[in-house]
């Protein structure tokens, strides 16, 4: 107890130095925590607006269904079972008729990825409704933005629509771009065109069919599927996943430099104060105090520099974490050209573990930086230390 | 302790390693300090007077020799062993006052009671005390760096003293005064000899100090050349 008492007097007693080292330290943990809060803010988000405008709840799929293999589109299609269908007709469930395609936009050709869908589903968030505006001959077609700029095509404009059908007959149409729509997530954007579902079954000859059907978020999964296979969030969000992990180890690598940094400043201010402070250990020797004592009280100043700092940390950093959890900080350009799921304002998540985990791991580190430098005053004479020499 | 001795001092040789040789520091002293005894150590520098005092405050270890202390062996002790001998029975006063700068005179003087455990009610009473030895009662609450020499090594000599130990080791306690503060001091230290029987060891070449001393030890080259009794004027009485 004395000891920690004396380290407090000392830490408060050196003023300025103190609170400049204690401000490197809180510097250190808030970029840590902040660094950390960003990474996780970008997974989070694009996590979310995926399961937001993509995969709902989960999916019941045509048992060849299999999106990242285009071959296995022309098979994957079929009436779905009846338990599903009574979840479409509640409106708990939207089907999906996928099927390759081409467009013309421009004399160029474009493949793409057809995709049915009812236009007045709600079960995920795009802008579907925009297909019942249209009354024309033409095939009404919703784009995202980026494959709009792609294709280089705006509202309005229209293009020739090729397609193999049930009968493996190539058709084609004219479409018309009804609707473009802004979306973060570039995987129902780019290469894609959506079309009323009724429309791609007639075009596609497949009445009632469908590939796959995703049902909403609050919807419990069916138990008798009739061969459809059911995919929940996590397999549909698995790739993301594995992408999250595969950045892991760089977020750790940042982690870990801004730790080392962290490090590195205790370190070095510990280093300087016990050789400033030589006079002082000798004289604590001569006064009676053993050695490991002393070890024990500049150690314990190291660690009470890490609390004060996790002190300054949530004075300077809680309304810094609170301003950007809450508002968000908009990023310079736009991400989704590069193929990434980032949002044009990045929102930090910073769960209580984060804190957590964090402060234990800031903690430890600042306790064996300490500790280090202190135990050269193990090695010291106390003679020697009054004289001013340090070992 | 027999016959009221203090420190015991046989054989003592200290070996200092310097280049690819050693310097030989002290060459066999053979020494007895009894209870209340206000003795100098006398010499030139490298005379070996500080290397003596350190040795028998149990700060360095000797290289041949043995020192006892207040009925201790030195030689054989452990750090710890030796710590604790300094924290209940020691007093150190250095010739640069050595204070801890962040703490202020009344810190620095209890300083040495938190170490011993000593009841809060009790320490301030001879935190107090001890203050007002030195007459220091106005700078209390001063820190190191506001006082001038004389007050800083007052502050010492009463941190030295505030636990009342059986011997205080003084290093050139008045290198750094001018004359009046050293005789102001050295009146201090005599006066703390006569009421509380403490024991005090000088290592100095301070012809101010000599002419308080009782008893004179002069060191050359490691030896022991002139150990006197000292009758003192200020002893009188």
């Amino acid at each position: 107890m004395l000891t920690f008492k004396l380290a407090i007097k000392n830490l408060i007693g050196a003023g300025m130095r103190t609170w400049l080292n204690v401000l490197v330290t809180a510097i250190s943990f808030i970029l840590l925590v902040f660094m950390t809060g960003m990474y996780q803010g970008m997974d989070a988000h694009a996590r979310q607006v995926t399961i937001k405008t993509e995969i709902a709840g989960g999916a019941y799929w045509h048992p060849i269904y299999d999106p990242a293999d285009p071959f296995t589109l022309e098979d994957a299609h079929g009436v779905p079972p009846q338990p599903v269908i009574d979840l479409v007709n509640t409106g708990d469930a939207m089907p999906v008729l996928v099927a390759q395609a081409s467009i013309y936009p421009n004399g160029r050709v474009m493949p793409v990825i057809m995709k049915g869908v009812e236009p007045r589903q709600t079960i995920v968030d795009m802008p579907t409704a925009n297909l019942l505006e249209y009354e024309g001959e033409s095939i009404p077609v919703l784009i995202g933005s980026g494959m709009a700029r792609r294709a280089g095509v705006n509202v309005g404009d229209t293009f020739t629509i090729r397609w193999l059908d049930a009968n493996r007959t190539y058709d084609a149409d004219e479409g018309m771009v009804i609707h473009i729509f802004e979306t973060e997530n570039i995987k129902i954007d780019f290469g894609q065109i959506w079309i009323p579902l009724a429309r791609v079954q007639e075009m596609l000859g497949m009445p009632g069919e469908a590939s796959y059907v995703s049902y909403g978020q609050e919807i419990a999964a069916l138990t008798e599927t009739d061969g459809w296979i059911h995919r929940d969030v996590g397999y549909l969000t698995r790739d993301m996943t594995v992408l999250i992990e595969a950045k892991k180890p760089a977020s750790y690598i940042l982690f870990g430099i801004l730790l080392a940094l962290a490090a590195m400043g205790i370190f070095n201010s510990q280093v300087l104060t016990i050789f400033r402070r030589h006079r002082e250990i000798g004289t604590l020797m001569a006064l009676g105090m053993t050695r490991s004592r002393v070890v024990g009280l500049f150690t314990a100043e190291g660690g009470m520099n890490a609390f004060f700092a996790f002190i300054m940390s949530a004075l300077l950093g809680g309304p810094l974490f609170y301003w950007t959890a809450t508002s968000g900080i908009p990023l310079p350009m736009d991400y989704s050209e590069m193929g990434l799921i980032i949002a044009q304002r990045l929102i930090p998540v910073y769960p209580f573990a984060l804190f957590v985990s964090t402060t234990v791991m800031v903690s430890i580190i600042v306790l064996v930086v300490s500790y280090i430098p202190s135990r050269r005053i193990a090695k010291m004479k106390p003679t020697e230390a009054l004289r001013g020499k340090v070992a | 302790m027999e016959n009221g001795q203090i420190v015991n001092v046989s054989n003592l040789v200290k070996h200092f390693p310097m280049g690819g040789d050693h310097f030989v520091a002290l060459k066999g002293i053979d020494l007895t300090f009894a209870t209340g005894e206000f003795t100098g150590l006398v010499g030139p520098s490298g005379s070996g007077k500080t290397t003596l005092l350190n040795l028998i405050g149990g700060l360095d270890s000797p290289t041949e020799g043995d020192v006892s202390v207040l009925g201790m062996q030195l030689s054989g002790s452990s750090h710890g062993a030796r710590a604790e001998l300094r924290r209940s029975s020691m007093g150190f006063i250095f010739q640069t006052y050595n204070l801890l700068p962040v703490y202020s005179v009344y810190e620095n003087v209890e300083f040495p009671l938190l170490l011993n455990n000593v009841p809060a009610d009790e320490r301030k009473k001879l935190v107090t005390q001890a203050i007002e030895w030195v007459g220091l009662t106005d700078k209390m609450k001063s820190r190191p760096a506001a006082l001038s020499g004389g007050e800083g090594q007052r502050t010492a000599i009463a941190r030295a003293i505030v636990k009342e130990p059986t011997l205080v080791l003084a290093d050139e306690p008045t290198a750094n005064l001018d004359a009046e503060n050293s005789h102001h001091v050295m009146k201090i230290l005599v006066r703390l000899n006569k009421e509380l029987s403490t024991s005090f060891i000088f290592a100095t070449h301070d012809e101010k100090v000599m002419g308080y001393l009782r008893r004179i030890l002069n060191l050359v080259d490691g030896k022991i050349v002139k150990d006197e009794i000292v009758e003192n004027p200020e002893f009188k009485g």
